[in-house]
């Protein structure tokens, strides 16, 4: 066990050692903050791909566009075609209990279908205020009654939007198996009266974000093999300096370390101040690159993740607010760091002093 | 005590520091050990300190078996020993009680004791005044007395000084030899490595005499021939 006064003594010689090479001492700071930086920018970006990506209602679902001239009888039909692969998926949370026979078509949870005039609602809602829509409200004619109507089709006759079936998925990670209730979708066929087989949904209806969510995917794996790459590299660098910063204040202190030895000193002992020294450097690392990535994420990447939110048509992606998001994390991640890189490369350094 | 028995020593690149020397010195002697250059002085005193490993035989050094020791023992051994250097390894930037201090500080000693001891073992090696001096400002024999000061104050069993009257005239060689007499009186084992042959013959103690990595004899000072 260390006496109090000699790890006070230690500690005291570390931060000795900490600005006796003040050049070198900072060269080792400013690599190893653009280690973390990078680790940080990556995990943040990763992050926030994540976070948002099964979040995105447009991407995560498949919408299947009813023909305008379908009957209600032939939007039940379909409805129960699908009704049946989602059933069956494993990448829907959905069972056929949720739809009984003596219901409704279901207009919640992750098999449900939109009228025209859902969908009129929704368009309605998203252009809330502006005259146009107001205008266009006050133009419709209701053909149906309310109590013949069953909700499947258009209640107006001017609506221009279609109905469709929403799907959700649960997992699109599994990428095969989403390709694959797609293809089943675009399979089904409807019998009519004469008992002719009819294609029920033209492959152009069925509506997705497959392809932007494999891009999406592709972008995230190439940062996160780019991330872990430039990491290691970064980090292998930030070892190199911190040693060779350390090494000069272990070569300007070889013969008192040599003097330490025969005296009797631990190895321990001699080896504690130039651990403080590499503790210092990678904690003050770790502080500064904490507050760079904060304003980073704030001032920066939110900047830029909103812009690709125009670019890639997605209606929003949110970000995570840094404080109850990430500050604990990036902040013990960058500790971590600066600590394994300060304590490695200071251990490492003395190596060859150290050997009796 | 310390004790070699057929004690042979190589260095890596296959050349025979000591060939199968077997002596004892006892608790509290006082022995020089003298020799041509390369006569394996050096050698036979950095084993003592573990500075080097013996390659075969045994040797025990103030209850340490050397041939066998656990590297976290080698500080406990170190401990037990208190080295004079002929270039006397004081550090410039250091004044005499801080190079004394440094000695105790780096085995852990509080500051309290150190307080205590080190001018206590300034003013034994007579430097009580000169504590606040860098040693740049010190004569030759002046910087002796501070290595001495620094080997004695953590309370070593041995003390080796290794020709620690090299680098001083005749009158701090005598002021020397004193203080190694006076540290003998208070107990200590003292080996001291030198050329010198004036003192051997003035303080006719022990005379250990190696010559190409052998003890070649071993008897009093009074006796040995140049």
């Amino acid at each position: 066990m260390m006496k109090p006064s000699v790890f006070f003594y230690n500690i005291g010689q570390g931060f000795k050692g900490f600005f006796r090479n003040g050049v070198m001492t900072t060269a080792s700071i400013v690599v190893l903050i653009a280690c973390m930086i990078l680790v940080g920018t990556f995990y943040l970006v990763i992050d926030t791909i994540d976070r948002n990506f099964n979040a995105i209602e447009n991407l995560n679902v498949i919408e299947v566009m009813v023909d305008k001239d379908y009957s209600e009888g032939e939007i039940l039909a379909l409805g129960r075609e699908l009704a049946d692969i989602c059933n069956d998926s494993p990448v829907i949370e959905w069972t056929s209990s949720e739809w009984p026979e003596d219901l409704l078509i279901p207009k919640e949870g992750n098999f449900k279908y939109l009228s025209p005039d859902d969908h009129y609602a929704i368009f309605k809602e998203m252009y809330k205020g502006q005259a146009w829509v107001d205008a266009m409200e006050d133009q419709h004619d209701h053909v149906h009654d309310e109590g013949e109507h069953a909700g499947l089709t258009s209640s107006m006759t001017d609506n221009p939007l279609r109905g469709s079936f929403r799907i959700t998925f649960v997992n699109l990670s599994d990428i095969e198996e989403v390709t694959k209730v797609k293809s089943l979708i675009d399979e089904i066929e409807l019998t009519d009266a004469d008992g002719n087989k009819t294609d029920a949904v033209a492959t152009e209806n069925i509506k997705d974000y497959l392809e932007l969510y494999g891009n999406v995917m592709n972008i995230k794996h190439t940062l996160y093999i780019a991330g872990l790459w430039l990491m290691a590299i970064f980090l292998v660098i930030s070892l190199f300096v911190i040693m060779n910063t350390i090494k000069l204040g272990v070569f300007a202190r070889r013969n008192e370390i040599k003097f330490m030895r025969l005296c009797g000193a631990t190895k321990a002992f001699i080896r504690m101040p130039f651990i403080v020294e590499g503790i210092i450097i990678g904690t003050l690392a770790a502080a500064i690159s904490f507050g760079i990535e904060f304003y980073l994420y704030e001032y920066l990447l939110k900047g830029i993740i909103s812009s690709a939110t125009g670019t890639t048509g997605v209606t929003s992606i949110a970000s995570a607010p840094f404080w109850d998001a990430y500050a604990l994390l990036v902040g013990l991640g960058f500790l971590a760091i600066g600590l394994f890189a300060g304590i490695i490369s200071s251990s490492l350094s003395l190596k060859r002093y150290l050997n009796a | 005590m310390i004790k070699f028995e057929n004690v042979s020593m190589e260095y890596s690149n296959g050349n025979a520091a000591l060939n199968n020397v077997s002596l004892q010195i006892d608790d509290g002697e006082f022995v020089f050990v003298i020799g041509h250059s390369g006569a394996g002085k050096t050698t036979l005193t950095k084993l003592l300190i573990c500075e080097e490993r013996i390659s075969s035989g045994k040797l025990e050094v103030n209850g340490f078996q050397l041939e066998r020791i656990r590297s976290w023992k080698i500080p406990k051994l170190r401990r037990t020993m208190g080295v004079v250097f002929q270039d006397f390894k004081l550090f410039d930037k250091m004044t005499v009680y801080e190079n004394v201090a440094f000695a105790m500080r780096v085995v852990g000693a509080k500051p309290s004791i150190i307080k205590k001891r080190v001018p206590f073992f300034l003013d034994v090696v007579g430097l009580g005044h000169k504590s606040d001096s860098f040693p740049d400002e010190l004569s030759g024999g002046e910087k002796q007395r501070v290595a001495f000061a620094r080997a004695l104050v953590n309370n070593p069993d041995t003390i080796v000084a290794d020709e620690p009257t090299g680098n001083v005239d005749t009158e701090m060689t005598e002021g020397i030899m004193e203080l190694l007499m006076k540290i003998n009186k208070l107990g200590k084992t003292v080996i001291v490595v030198t050329h010198d042959m004036n003192i051997i013959r003035q303080y006719r103690k022990r005379v250990i005499r190696i010559e190409g990595g052998s003890v070649v004899s071993d008897k009093i000072g009074g006796e040995i021939e140049e």
